[in-house]
């Protein structure tokens, strides 16, 4: 039965959040929308934006570190989505074992997660150092000379999608709680029919916990696309634009040259891209991801 | 994409918001003071001012707000330091969105690029109206540079002449005399050979000269040279940036950090290190060319240096770049006149006397620097460089960072070995001039 009275609370509880939505979300994607058909200098002030068509996304189409940019993304997203899953959904069964102190392993392989992208990039700086650096040092204990990680064009994306393996832990959390989620009676049934452990990951395990990947996978390729941070502070996008990743480029174009127009066509084309291979996997799931209710319905 | 379009026009719409709710940088305060020059009425106009760094409480610019607003009472100035990183966004996005301090603090290198956008007010018209203050208490070169066709557009803080430092106890342990006013280039660089060492792997340990990446101690290098990246107005890099000249002393200036012969660290090696100010500080760099800026740093390690005149090129031609900041006028500022008042006081002899007092910098008013002359012995040479200074391509066209981008990725692809200078540059002079049609 409709009551007015606490359908009226329900609206009240949820304006902040709408407001804030509007205000701070839609309100500014439109105005970016707009800008991505003018030009405007912003130094000059709101007054001077001037409507310009296409002409930034005729002028991105010509743009030689567009396609840079959009490559190194490409390269990276490509690269350390599949491997950040991997790599999760591993650390993530063996954090699931029932051994004693696994409270402690949990804590540790979380614990980079909470820390600033900003300090991680310090700290791997330091890490990657070709003459101080732990990691150099350690090569040398193998008759390795190891290379200048960040300063070369050869090494410096490599080395930012290694790094990124250390901040996985949110994503082993989730998985962790995947896991713990499938029925024990399952692999017990299945190691009555003769399954090995082999057998029973993937038979069991990667169906029962594919609704996770499918969100881990999602989420890893819109952070994947999105990637900024850690190239701003230890690269710069370089050397030699190795390393300038497509959000890195958009913040320079908006706030090294202050083209606020063309900025905002970019974004709207990264926009698109990120919608383009969500949609492809949220299509594609039907075909592999499995939820326990369906049977029910069928 | 979400994350920072959506980021940025938030700024922005924000601040529209805020400004339109606010009314300006101006409001009544209703406490009943009497204004004295500006007919008798009870407005306290307030304004705002801004600088990078500067953010301890006891900072000089904090102080001379407080001087001014005791001396001022129809004027109530705030000073909003930024921190040195977040400085041009920080203003750029207040400029932006119409909040802007009435008074901010350019550096050379950003002055033309603000003065083109048309955000910063022409001040020959309050000098003119003003008898009581006159530009010849400067620097002549400083006020020549604050010129861009023939207005005037800033009014000096500081300057910083970019000069030779040397580590001394370097110097002495390879028995070398310390640099002189007769040292010509090729005397710097066949001294810094002697003063570059390697460890038995023959990896080099000390350096002798850092041929730096920093666009500043380049362009002096090929000024010297006879050459320079651009035309005067910069607007044609073909034949400037790839001539022959240019890359002939581009040759020579990347062989200092490469090969066998190396006396100079790489861009990389300096990142590495820790930057060449603190590679100086730890005995493993014998000279550099900087502004005076490092000497804070300088003074509190046990580095001993020294400084010299920057060396002479081939037909003896000296050069250098001032490094300078100076205080400019929000052209969409709501109280001009009184903006103005406050520039005078910012850099005026007293305000000069009050930073030039710890010896960071050097006051750009005659009288004080004639005082800090008589006094100084170790930046004497600092000082002199002064009368070499030309004008970067930074401060003659807002096409510069056209040519710098171009220029400073060409010696970057240099170094790492991927093109020759000669290929590089032509590249660049190409790709600097398409963009400069458009």
């Amino acid at each position: 039965m409709r009551n007015p009275r606490s359908e009226r609370a329900g609206y009240l509880f949820i304006l902040p959040w709408f407001l804030g939505l509007l205000i701070f979300t839609l309100g500014p994607m439109l105005f970016s929308l707009v800008l991505s058909f003018s030009k405007w200098d912003i130094i000059t002030g709101i007054g001077s934006i001037e409507f310009v068509g296409l002409d930034n996304f005729k002028a991105i189409f010509h743009d030689e570190l567009f396609y840079q940019s959009l490559k190194v993304t490409f390269i990276f997203a490509l690269v350390s989505v599949p491997l950040y899953q991997v790599v999760s959904i591993l650390i993530a069964l063996l954090l699931n074992m029932r051994t004693r102190g696994m409270k402690i392993f949990r804590m540790i392989y979380f614990m980079p997660s909470v820390i600033p992208a900003v300090a991680v990039s310090m700290m791997w700086i330091m890490i990657f150092n070709p003459e101080y650096g732990i990691l150099n040092r350690a090569l040398e204990w193998f008759g390795i000379d190891g290379p200048a990680w960040l300063q070369d064009p050869s090494y410096a994306l490599g080395a930012l999608i290694v790094m990124g393996i250390w901040g996985v832990g949110n994503t082993i959390i989730i998985y962790l709680s995947g896991l713990q989620g499938v029925p024990d009676e399952l692999y017990e049934a299945a190691q009555l029919d003769g399954a090995g452990p082999i057998r029973r990951f993937m038979s069991v395990t990667v169906p029962m916990i594919s609704p996770t990947i499918f969100f881990n996978l999602i989420m890893g390729i819109i952070g994947g696309f999105q990637y900024f941070t850690q190239a701003f502070v230890m690269t710069n996008g370089g050397p030699l634009n190795s390393t300038l990743f497509y959000n890195l480029y958009l913040y320079n174009k908006a706030f090294v040259s202050y083209e606020m127009g063309y900025a905002s066509a970019l974004s709207w084309i990264l926009f698109a891209i990120i919608m383009i291979f969500t949609l492809i996997v949220i299509r594609s799931s039907s075909m592999w991801v499995y939820y326990n209710g369906d049977d029910e319905r069928d | 994409m979400k994350k920072w379009s959506a980021g940025l026009a938030f700024i922005l719409m924000f601040s529209v918001v805020l400004s339109a709710c606010s009314s300006g940088t101006s409001k009544e305060t209703g406490s009943g003071k009497e204004e004295k020059s500006d007919g008798g009425t009870d407005k306290v106009v307030e304004l705002k001012f801004t600088t990078w760094g500067e953010l301890t409480a006891d900072s000089v610019e904090k102080k001379l707000a407080d001087q001014f607003n005791d001396s001022h009472p129809n004027i109530k100035v705030t000073f909003e330091p930024v921190p040195g990183d977040g400085y041009g966004t920080k203003l750029t996005t207040s400029l932006a969105a119409g909040q802007a301090p009435d008074v901010f603090l350019i550096g050379e290198g950003d002055y033309f690029k603000y003065v083109d956008k048309g955000v910063v007010e022409p001040l020959d018209d309050y000098l003119k109206s003003d008898s009581s203050f006159k530009t010849d208490i400067f620097q002549p070169d400083l006020i020549n540079m604050g010129k861009i066709n023939d207005k005037l557009y800033y009014l000096p803080k500081d300057f910083n002449p970019l000069a030779l430092w040397y580590n001394k106890r370097m110097f002495d342990e390879a028995k070398i005399p310390y640099p002189d006013a007769k040292w010509t280039w090729d005397d710097m660089i066949s001294a810094a050979k002697k003063l570059t060492k390697k460890d038995d792997k023959g990896k080099v340990k000390e350096f002798g000269f850092n041929a730096t990446k920093w666009e500043y101690p380049i362009y002096i290098y090929l000024w010297l040279n006879g050459t320079d990246i651009g035309n005067e107005d910069g607007t044609k890099a073909e034949g400037f940036m790839n001539s022959d000249k240019t890359v002939a002393a581009m040759e020579k200036y990347v062989a200092l950090s490469k090969g066998d012969d190396r006396v100079s660290p790489t861009p990389q090696d300096t990142e590495t290190l820790g930057g060449d100010s603190s590679m100086f500080m730890t005995d493993k760099l014998a000279m550099m060319v900087t502004g005076r800026w490092v000497k804070g740093d300088l003074d509190k390690s046990d580095v001993q240096y020294g400084s010299a005149l920057i060396p002479t090129g081939e037909g003896g031609d000296r050069a250098s770049i001032i490094a300078a900041a100076g205080w400019a006028m929000n052209a969409n500022g709501k109280h001009k006149k009184e903006a103005f008042e406050l520039m005078k006081w910012l850099s005026g002899t007293e305000a000069q006397k009050a930073r030039s007092e710890k010896g960071q910098v050097l006051p750009a008013t005659v009288a004080e620097l004639d005082q800090v002359k008589s006094k100084e012995v170790v930046d004497k040479p600092v000082i002199e460089m002064m009368d070499y200074a030309k004008k970067p391509i930074s401060m003659r066209s807002a096409n510069a960072p056209i040519f710098t981008e171009e220029f400073n990725k060409a010696i970057e692809k240099v170094l790492l070995d991927k093109s020759t200078v000669k290929d590089a540059l032509d590249e660049a002079a190409k790709t600097v001039d398409s963009k400069i049609k458009k």
